[in-house]
């Protein structure tokens, strides 16, 4: 039996290599080009620091608790929050949808804009995602229905079609 | 042929007779193909909270109804009307009242789209629910049928995607023969609920 694996010491080593390898090669490129397509890689910046990813420096952020007016309809145990975004884009025009708010602690939820349930939160005249061919600096202004036992610190997250995989996180205490 | 040599045979036999036994055990217990990428099933109860994966309802009442009215529309027919709390847990990007069905035998009956103001299809918030009503238009003489022919079991189901496979379902089992029914009813305008 000896001689056997002597004679074939070539290609069982060849098999033991390879057999993993095509495995590894092949399952790797598959995860890769599933985290390659969706944001999956943050660019964290704290509480009132910027981050800078192609070229674009995203933030500071802030967070505000906003009074709801009197005749708003809203549920008892919600809390609205309004967060202010500044962009400085590059020479290029950059575009981002409207940012989501993440709990960091506890079940780590997720909300999306509330420019619909609270459209008096927003700001008058600014925008909830990046303007289209905006080259200028601008500031994104987003209102979130949370409820009120969502606790801080919240990231802010923002996708963006050019970003991917990358995006900025931007962490705000309210 | 000795004794030695008989038993060996019976013994063959017998290994024989319970291999095709354990062979029968394995294809009776093992799961159909379906199994493998069924729903995650949540059990409710009238008034009870369920909570799945991205989805949390509390059915507050199933009523019959000959006629529905919503906000000056109004059609006859057999109509199951559910008024629920339904809520996101996680997430709510792209997060919609999607699935609402009735299953009856081997029928399944999706929300009607008819009544204007259903908050079946409505986007949901996370952790803060919404209160409606959906409703379902089941073939004329349904109910009737159930009241009559006794226990008429339907099971109401629940879910964020259309795609329901490996995601979770909440399920409510009623009986159409006994629901609680009346002769018209206005369906329960969209509002916050109670998380």
């Amino acid at each position: 039996m000896s001689g056997w694996w002597r004679r074939n010491a070539v290609p069982l080593v060849a098999t033991a290599v390879l057999l993993p390898a095509t495995f590894l090669i092949i399952g790797g490129s598959e995860w890769n080009d599933y985290f390659s397509g969706r944001p999956t890689q943050p660019m964290t910046a704290r509480p009132g620091e910027s981050v800078e990813l192609n070229g674009v420096t995203w933030g500071p952020a802030s967070i505000e608790q906003l009074d709801p007016p009197a005749d708003a309809e809203l549920p008892a145990d919600a809390v609205v929050y309004r967060v202010t975004i500044e962009v400085r884009p590059a020479e290029e025009a950059v575009t981002c949808l409207p940012p989501s708010l993440h709990e960091l602690q506890g079940a780590q939820r997720e909300w999306g804009s509330g420019s619909y349930e609270v459209d008096w939160a927003g700001g008058a005249d600014s925008w909830d995602s990046c303007p289209i061919d905006a080259t200028e600096p601008f500031t994104i202004v987003v209102p979130y229905l949370v409820p009120a036992d969502a606790v801080g610190p919240f990231a802010v997250d923002i996708e963006g079609v050019d970003l991917i995989p990358a995006f900025p996180r931007l962490v705000v205490e309210p | 042929m000795t004794g030695r040599a008989r038993s060996a045979r019976w013994l063959l036999a017998l290994a024989g007779c319970g291999l095709v036994a354990l062979a029968w055990v394995v294809m009776a217990v093992t799961p159909s193909d379906d199994a493998t990428e069924a729903p995650f099933v949540v059990v409710s109860q009238l008034g009870e909270r369920a909570e799945g994966r991205n989805i949390a309802v509390t059915v507050d009442r199933v009523v019959a109804a000959e006629t529905l009215r919503d906000q000056g529309w109004e059609a006859d027919g057999d109509w199951v009307v559910v008024e629920l709390d339904i809520e996101s847990v996680r997430s709510e990007s792209g997060v919609l009242f999607s699935w609402a069905s009735l299953q009856l035998g081997d029928r399944r009956y999706q929300a009607s789209e008819r009544p204007p103001n259903t908050i079946f299809g409505l986007p949901l918030s996370t952790g803060l629910a919404r209160a409606g009503a959906i409703a379902f238009e089941l073939p004329e003489g349904t109910l009737d049928e159930a009241r009559v022919d006794g226990p008429a079991e339907a099971v109401l189901s629940f879910a964020v995607d259309r795609e329901i496979r490996l995601d979770s379902l909440i399920e409510l089992t009623v009986d159409l023969g006994t629901l609680e029914s009346e002769a018209t009813v206005e369906l329960a305008p969209e509002a916050w609920g109670d998380s």
